[in-house]
């Protein structure tokens, strides 16, 4: 499903080259939880921001549901996103001025779905907002907050979902409620998860960790 | 692979389209429910309103001076031979089929008889029916009896004759008089023409006849010197156009700017003025509306980067944001479109009494004006940190600090700049102004940008020592120092001009009041011979009438430019202005007037009075090309007389006091056949003193002026007026820039008052700092504003409004004050919220 081949990234900064990610060759099949872990500032964002598709490699290519889109431009790569990508973010990233259904329907008004009202509504409720359609961001809780990203990401029904620290910003038993919903609609949906997160019980819960460290990755030996 | 998801591409991105145009909208909504737009709308309404009032309001000041004008020359133009040839009755004709209102008049000299033989050479005007086309005449039925206005001039057989005559003709209202060969009977007392301006020094007095007797009198024959005039009243640009080039040699166009050089020079300051004041108003609302919009675009970034992670692509954005700003923008221009109408609309009824009576009604122009000032304030300002948000990278959801997608403040200048300049000159078409302008603002933007970060450094140094409170502020100052350097600068050009407006108001209002102010002469008196001078001098003195010196005066043809015949010289260098054939009121004088000054060369020095020198008028000197040390050659009562320019003098004209083109440094032909000129100002209670004046002396000519300068007054308080408007609109203009420019580093604001209250800093602690940072950015801001204001006033006044260099020390002062107070007020009331705001709120939602 993720592909990526001989992947670096190096930024120059006033003290030189900075190599971040060192030629990194992974996959990821289609259904498969992944957790990539690793200690701050190891290129975990870096990583995923690449197989999203959401920056560029300075070399390498990477491979998403079958395009390679190091060779698309930014148009193509927004079109492939907006079929095959959902997100969840660690800040949630929620438009501060449209209501909780509003922000659920933005994937699917983007996409130009039909009933986005009513399919929006649906997500709604599956993480038990349904009460909570026309508040605004700020007058949520960070775990309502986290619940209607969690919605917006599957309201696309797009087949591979990238999350960043999602539990990242909450505090540990809201955490785990959202990491629930997060894993329960994972598996119903059948979507690929990627996950980055450098909390050890939220990876234990995906099929394979890959770490992070020093710009290289490696596969997690599961006990 | 790649192929297939190019031409899903082209499905996907066109139902896109559709429905991501329902989300613009929603966005755009929300954003200006909750007040996002503000200061963007607010900016873009203000340029608008702004030009759209300035332009109808000069539109109809301009049109009323002009009709006013218009007056002083009895119509809206007129057509004069230079020789004594009736206008051509197919030029007539043309003016009629072009729709314009006509009228004649033919002036000449004739000999009038009254009673016991008495007899007078005087000026004649016959005018046709239809005269006077715009102003009005004023006679009386007794001599120096109150007037009343009539439209029209007298019928045939009546003659109308000013109040002097009827005493040296020895005649009452109702008698016959005789003018040349025809018997006519006076029926009224002249007491003024609108058109008396041009004949201030027809030496014989006035008799007004009808046209169709002037064939009776016989004074007007082939060869003699009788002057033909066609007035025009109606839509005179266009018929000029259309007949100017075509004009035969011997014709002259002279229209509202040829009436009168008081009314005309008034009306250039004003329309400059105004001109300048209208492109300050948007260049300030430029730069208020270039700040919302990249606030507005910077606080859409993130945004746009999870827009772009949901699917929607750069050229998605670009259509969603583009269009919101269009349509936002339309309806903001045609608002602010209305709001200028009704702006100047309700300033003219409050104004109302200060104006001395309905102004005429503005054209369309004004309306476009405002619709293409709109419009480009929205491409050139608004446009374009909104346009590059297509280039947010959407890996910004995940690293915040990522750059991209906004314009850097170079390329907003650049394309800023642009757009006034492009705005100026279509204001203006004035290339130089332009020019000016652009030069001005590049070097104010450099040097006023360096030394704001200077400044910045050295009051960081040594303001440090004051305090907590004081190296808090003065941190913030040098923290954002780029930014701060640029908010200076945007402050600094809004006080600047703030003060060159409120500078060159009052020295321009200043200006005009001075060159008319109370007591000026309304009246001239000449034909004063020398026997003559104690007596006249002892009844103006003996009732105290404010008077002007008595002048010497001859009249002289000039003949010969160094050696070259005059009509040589006229056909070579073909001059504008005056007719030069005619002949000259020459004088001579050992004091050089107030109202004068020499320009070139020296005024006499002793021993000069018999060296025959002369002094020049500049614009005389110009038109013909004389400089000093040319020989002049003139006719003055049929004999030679060879003269040196020893110099070059500028002369007020509107100062009403007797002046001169040519002033000789000794008595001309030893003063034989000269006779004195003078003017004096009368009141209205002191008017009997004229009759009484006149029957001592019968034979000095007066003419009364006092009408002339009213109507000069009335033009002045109504330039008065604009002036203030549109200086109320700038400064609101500026208001909003300041907003705009606060506005515009909130965000970053909260975060580090949130951050300090978080670490235990007291409320009054973080207000003070705002205090101090606002009010020394607006100190130093002062500070250039007036360095620039001095500099930018000093060419205005020099260059373009041809007054003297004044300079300003209380500016010094004011400014860094004002400066201070103005923006640390503005700049603490509006950040407020910085103190207000939980700590908690701003650093969750960050």
């Amino acid at each position: 499903m993720i592909e990526t081949r001989k992947l670096k990234q190096e930024v120059t900064s006033g003290e030189g080259a900075l190599v971040i990610l060192k030629g990194i060759d992974m996959a990821i099949y289609a259904g498969e939880s992944v957790a990539i872990v690793g200690v701050s500032g190891s290129g975990k964002s870096t990583l995923l921001g690449m197989l999203a598709g959401l920056d560029r490699p300075s070399s390498g290519e990477v491979f998403l549901a079958g395009t390679e889109i190091t060779a698309l431009d930014e148009e193509q790569r927004a079109l492939l996103r907006g079929k095959q990508v959902g997100f969840v973010f660690q800040n949630f990233q929620l438009l501060p001025s449209l209501t909780a259904l509003e922000n659920v329907m933005l994937p699917l008004e983007v996409k130009g779905a039909k009933e986005p009202q009513v399919r929006a509504a649906q997500w709604l409720e599956r993480v038990g907002l349904a009460g909570r359609a026309t508040h605004y961001p700020l007058q949520l809780s960070g775990g309502e907050q986290q619940r209607v990203a969690v919605a917006r990401a599957f309201a696309s029904e797009a087949p591979i979902l990238f999350a960043d620290e999602p539990t990242g910003n909450l505090d540990s038993r809201t955490g785990e409620k959202v990491a629930d919903l997060l894993f329960s609609l994972n598996r119903e949906s059948g979507t690929t998860l990627v996950l980055v997160t450098h909390d050890p019980k939220l990876a234990a819960r995906c099929d394979r960790q890959l770490e992070m460290e020093d710009g290289t990755l490696r596969e997690v030996a599961l006990a | 692979m790649t192929l297939s998801v190019k031409s899903d591409a082209l499905e996907s991105g066109a139902s896109q389209g559709r429905s991501a145009r329902s989300l613009a909208l929603k966005l755009l909504w929300r954003d200006w429910r909750s007040g996002e737009l503000n200061i963007l709308i607010a900016a873009l309404m203000v340029a608008v309103t702004t030009v759209t009032s300035i332009g109808l309001f000069s539109d109809r000041i301009r049109n009323s001076i002009q009709d006013e004008a218009g007056s002083l020359l009895a119509a809206d133009a007129q057509i004069r031979s230079r020789s004594a040839i009736p206008i051509s009755a197919e030029l007539r004709q043309q003016a009629e089929s072009a729709g314009l209102a006509t009228a004649d008049i033919v002036t000449f000299q004739a000999m009038s008889f009254g009673n016991n033989d008495a007899l007078q050479l005087s000026a004649v005007k016959a005018v046709s029916p239809e005269y006077p086309l715009k102003g009005e005449l004023v006679i009386a039925d007794q001599p120096f009896g109150e007037g009343r206005s009539v439209q029209t001039g007298p019928p045939p057989g009546e003659a109308w004759i000013i109040s002097r005559l009827f005493l040296s003709l020895g005649v009452d209202i109702g008698d016959t008089i005789g003018v040349g060969d025809a018997n006519l009977r006076v029926t009224a007392a002249l007491i003024t023409e609108p058109d008396e301006a041009g004949s201030f020094f027809d030496f014989n007095p006035r008799v007004m006849i009808n046209t169709a007797d002037v064939e009776q009198t016989g004074a007007v024959q082939l060869g003699s010197r009788a002057r033909y005039r066609l007035l025009l009243g109606g839509d005179v640009e266009s018929f000029k156009a259309q007949v100017e080039d075509g004009l035969r040699p011997d014709y002259r166009w002279a229209d509202v700017r040829d009436a009168n050089e008081g009314v005309t020079s008034a009306l250039d300051r004003a329309e400059s003025f105004l001109l300048l004041a209208g492109s300050l108003g948007v260049m300030l609302a430029g730069v208020a509306l270039a700040l919302a919009s990249r606030r507005y675009a910077s606080r859409q970034l993130s945004h746009v980067a999870l827009l772009k992670t949901l699917g929607l692509t750069p050229n998605a954005i670009a259509r969603l944001y583009a269009g919101n700003l269009l349509i936002l923008g339309v309806i903001t221009v045609f608002a602010g479109l209305v709001l200028g109408w009704v702006l100047h609309w309700a300033f003219l009824e409050l104004a109302s009494g200060l104006l001395p009576r309905e102004l005429e009604p503005a054209g369309w122009r004004p309306l476009w004006i405002g619709l293409l000032t709109g419009l480009v304030c929205l491409m050139a300002f608004a446009f374009p940190p909104v346009w590059v948000l297509r280039q947010v990278p959407p890996a910004k959801v995940l690293r915040s600090e990522l750059e991209g997608g906004t314009l850097s403040q170079r390329a907003v200048v650049a394309i800023g700049a642009v757009a006034v300049i492009g705005l100026v000159w279509f204001y203006s078409g004035d290339v130089l102004l332009t020019a000016a302008l652009l030069g001005g603002g590049l070097i104010a933007l450099a040097g006023v940008s360096l030394m704001a970060a200077v400044l910045i450094r050295v009051v960081r140094r040594y303001g440090s020592r004051l305090g907590t409170t004081w190296r808090l502020g003065l941190s913030n100052l040098q923290r954002h120092s780029r930014q701060n350097a640029f908010q200076i600068m945007v402050f600094s050009i809004a006080l600047m001009l703030l003060f060159i407006l409120t500078l060159l108001r009052s020295s321009l209002i200043g200006e005009w009041q001075q060159q008319l102010p109370e007591g000026a002469p309304n009246h001239f008196a000449f034909n004063i011979f020398e026997d003559e001078i104690s007596g006249f001098q002892g009844i103006l003195d003996a009732n105290n009438v404010q008077r002007e010196p008595l002048y010497p005066m001859i009249r002289g043809r000039l003949t010969e430019v160094n050696d070259e015949a005059l009509s040589d010289r006229l056909d070579r260098l073909q001059p504008s202005g005056d007719d030069f054939r005619r002949e000259l009121n020459l004088t001579w004088s050992d004091t050089l007037a107030d109202d004068n000054a020499v320009v070139d060369g020296d005024w006499w020095e002793p021993g000069d009075a018999e060296r025959n020198l002369i002094s020049v008028e500049q614009d005389f000197a110009e038109q013909l090309e004389i400089g000093l040390g040319d020989e002049l050659t003139f006719t003055i009562g049929g004999q030679r007389v060879d003269v040196t320019v020893n110099s070059i003098r500028t002369v007020q004209w509107d100062s009403l006091a007797p002046n001169f083109y040519v002033i000789f440094s000794g008595p001309i032909l030893d003063g034989a056949g000269a006779a004195y000129i003078t003017s004096f100002y009368l009141d209205a209670d002191q008017k009997p003193l004229l009759a009484e004046l006149l029957r001592q002396h019968p034979t000095v000519s007066v003419i009364e002026v006092d009408a002339i300068i009213k109507q000069i007054q009335d033009i002045v308080g109504q330039v008065t007026v604009a002036v203030e408007f549109i200086l109320g609109l700038v400064l609101v203009a500026g208001f909003i820039v300041l907003l705009a420019s606060v506005q515009a580093t909130l965000d970053v604001r909260l975060v580090e008052s949130a951050i300090l209250r978080t670490l235990g800093a007291r409320a009054a602690l973080v207000r003070g700092g705002l205090w101090i940072e606002f009010a020394s950015l607006g100190a130093l801001a002062g500070l250039l504003g007036a360095l620039g204001a001095e500099l930018a006033l000093a060419y205005f006044q020099t260059e373009m409004l041809n007054l003297s260099w004044t300079p300003h020390p209380l500016l010094w002062v004011t400014g860094p004050v004002l400066g201070g107070v103005v923006i640390g007020v503005i700049g603490v009331v509006s950040t407020r919220r910085v103190i207000k705001v939980p700590p908690m709120v701003v650093l969750r939602s960050v």
